[in-house]
């Protein structure tokens, strides 16, 4: 593999940059031949793209999911147990472009599920308590209550003020329609 | 015997036989192999998806809206917490009615049937907004109910020096019931404000802070134009002031945590300033900063004097020689090791030259891991050494192995006209070849840079993500050809900004507008020419359409 190829992993290149100019073997134990294949086919088809920079997670394009070019989406078509290691293997040899790419197809595939549907599709397994599920529940509760008793009230009165703006434009029209008439 | 004998060989062929039936694999038998085999894959892939490392599950939350994050929070523990944290981030604690919130509290103070889930406060991120109104007030709409959760502290807005340099007492008894606060701003108080002398009561913000230990970012605004003296007239009567800086708390939470520090200086109001009989030198003010407060810091990774890059830089105007000792006393204590960033102003007067020379000789000996410097260079001497390639500089410039990100603002006239650098480079040539896999340039205030220096910019550093050019001198040419030939040798820019260009500046037209549209990285292109030049309607219209207003 290139160096440049190489360097696309920050891990890889600190290791390159500690070894130096010598030949021993660098190892990448949590990472499997498959999967390795995998990431470099990444690394080279990105060799050339601008390295990430440590304040790019502020820059709020970043966060979007559905920019996925039509190389990576086709990349990244792979099942979720591979899905899972690319990321493991992205996270690890720190390629922060693979990773988000694997998160943000996590993302689209989680969108609009419920919690059983994300747990039967990644094979997840339950592991709270009845308490700390009743927990999480009730922080939801309020965390998805935004509206105060005053915001409803005021929501009220605009439904009926704008009601009223209906009816009497109407009833204007219909009075406008009859004097025409007659 | 013989009996026991036949039992033992009876028992060893039932279980041979056994063995070999076990071996011929029905099909019912084979399906549920199959079906072992799918769950121990099931159970390879929950620990991958279930038990992802929290850094992974938090770049997946980041890119869930609220409804699906709500979901996540239910999936798994693991995931709960990442997902919490983010629901945390983006919640607007001001819709949220305060008996909501309390409750929020409630069930996380409550919670002591399970100490895997973490706690609401421990995902606060709080931001509130400090202002004067007649005494300190925090806004505390945004928090929890917890004087704990707050971890930001920033100023309003519209704060004005005037009203915010009364920093107090109480101001002090409030910011330390935030126990948990990460990032700070705040006015350096000003024991002025009634011109009387207020020694006794004057509040030393450092000693005052002295046991936050959590807190990362520290920014302190103090005031330019005025500031304490030894002497000064009130009422006709002569005053004398004691000084008090700040003390010295060099191995204090404080002092050891704060990685990211920034001292700025208000905009002077001139209206508000008092006679200039009243107004005192800024001597002392240099000293507590230089000696009392930036050689505190232990462990910065980011120091940032003024903000070099906007329009207004100047900080210390001078540095006079009764500042040396307070600089050089800086040199020596400030541990430069850890320093990531730095934005900087240095005075080039002949007077202190040699310190400035001593500045970049320390920084450039020591910051190995500096990797964005802004460096505003000023008061040049029109006739001796008034030329941008000062050998300290140079050397100092092409000494830093990890520099990404350089920021020039000389405000010298002219090269150096003898010294050349190999294959007959310029300075900043030579700057170039040593960083070439730089990502972002800008240059401004000066009359040394020109389109030879920008066509030998795209040649060298090819990697360049973001040039800015602004107010460059009239004497010197760089014309839109000049940019767009630039831009063409520079694949990965994303962002152009030029801006105050002067006379020589020739107009933009549509085939430069055409050159910078097609170009196929470029998002961000700022144009801003001098008083001389315009934008055909036509052309601006084209940019316009690509890159938006701006």
């Amino acid at each position: 593999v290139d160096k440049e190829v190489a360097d696309r992993s920050v891990l890889l290149k600190n290791m390159l940059e500690d070894v130096g100019e010598s030949d021993k073997p660098i190892p990448l134990p949590n990472v499997t031949g498959k999967v390795l294949k995998k990431v470099i086919t990444y690394c080279e088809h990105h060799r050339n793209d601008p390295l990430p920079q440590p304040d790019d997670d502020l820059d709020d394009t970043k966060r979007r999911s559905d920019d996925i070019d039509d190389w990576d989406a086709d990349f990244i078509k792979v099942d979720n147990d591979q899905l899972f290691e690319l990321i493991l293997a992205a996270n690890y040899m720190d390629i922060k472009p693979l990773l988000d790419l694997g998160c943000k197809t996590v993302a689209n595939m989680i969108k609009g599920k419920t919690p059983e549907q994300i747990r039967e599709m990644f094979n997840i397994e339950n592991d709270f308590t009845p308490e700390e599920e009743e927990q999480i529940r009730k922080e939801n509760e309020y965390v998805s209550l935004p509206l105060d008793d005053s915001m409803m009230l005021g929501g009220i009165a605009c439904l009926l003020y704008y009601s009223l703006c209906i009816a009497n434009q109407s009833g204007c029209q219909h009075y406008h329609r009859w004097a025409s008439e007659s | 015997m013989s009996t026991s004998l036949l039992a033992l060989l009876r028992r060893l062929y039932t279980a041979i036989t056994s063995t070999t039936h076990a071996q011929k694999v029905p099909g019912e038998q084979a399906d549920s192999i199959q079906s072992r085999k799918e769950r121990l894959n099931a159970r390879r892939t929950r620990s991958k998806a279930g038990n992802a490392p929290p850094e992974v599950l938090c770049t997946i939350m980041m890119h869930l809206e609220r409804k699906d994050l709500m979901s996540a929070t239910l999936v798994c523990l693991e995931w709960s917490n990442s997902a919490r944290r983010k629901v945390w981030a983006t919640l607007d604690l001001v819709r949220i009615p305060l008996r909501h919130r309390q409750m929020l509290n409630r069930i996380s103070d409550e919670t002591h049937h399970s100490s895997r889930l973490q706690p609401w406060s421990a995902f606060a991120i709080t931001t509130i907004l400090s202002e004067w109104f007649g005494g300190w007030r925090f806004d505390t709409s945004k928090e929890l109910g917890l004087p704990t959760t707050v971890r930001k502290v920033v100023l309003k807005k519209t704060i004005d020096f005037n009203q915010g340099c009364g920093v107090d007492d109480n101001f002090f008894s409030v910011l330390g019931s935030f126990s948990r606060l990460t990032e700070l701003e705040m006015f350096w108080p000003r024991s002025d404000t009634s011109l009387a002398p207020r020694s006794g009561a004057y509040p030393d913000p450092l000693s005052r802070m002295a046991e936050m230990q959590h807190l990362k970012r520290l920014t302190i605004i103090v005031h330019r134009g005025l500031s304490e003296g030894a002497v000064w007239v009130d009422s006709g009567y002569r005053v004398q002031y004691q000084h008090v800086g700040f003390k010295d708390i060099r191995n204090s939470p404080l002092c050891r945590g704060v990685e990211h520090l920034t001292i700025k200086e208000n905009k002077i109001d001139f209206d508000a300033l008092p006679p200039l009989r009243e107004r005192r030198q800024t001597e002392h003010d240099r000293k507590i900063i230089f000696s009392g407060l930036l050689s505190q810091f232990g462990n910065l990774r980011s120091l940032t004097c003024g903000d070099v890059r906007s329009q207004s830089p100047y900080m210390w105007i001078k540095w006079t020689s009764d500042t040396i000792p307070f600089i050089r006393e800086f040199l020596e204590k400030m541990n430069w090791s850890r320093l990531e960033h730095l934005s900087f102003p240095v005075d080039f007067t002949s007077g202190v030259r040699d310190l400035a020379r001593e500045l970049y000789i320390q920084i450039a000996s020591q910051c190995n891991s500096l990797r964005s410097l802004s460096l505003y260079t000023y008061s040049y001497d029109s006739t001796d050494g008034g030329e941008f390639s000062d050998p300290a500089l140079i050397t100092f410039l092409t000494s830093l192995p990890a520099l990404e990100e350089l920021h020039l603002r000389p405000t010298a006239s002219r090269w150096h006209p003898e010294r050349e650098f190999p294959a007959g480079q310029s300075d900043l040539e030579h700057i170039f070849t040593r960083h070439n896999t730089m990502r972002v340039f800008s240059f401004g205030s000066g009359a040394v840079f020109d389109g030879t220096t920008l066509a030998a910019l795209a040649r060298l550093c090819p990697n360049l993500t973001s040039l800015e050019v602004s107010t460059i001198n009239q004497n010197r040419t760089l014309t839109a050809t000049d940019v767009t030939n630039a831009v063409a040798r520079l694949p990965r820019l994303q962002e152009l900004k030029l801006s105050k260009l002067e006379s020589r500046w020739g107009p933009l037209e549509m085939a430069h507008a055409n050159l910078l549209v097609a170009h196929p990285r470029l998002k961000t292109f700022e144009y801003s020419p001098g008083y001389y030049v315009s934008v055909e309607d036509d052309v601006e219209e084209v940019l316009f359409r690509r890159f938006g207003l701006k």
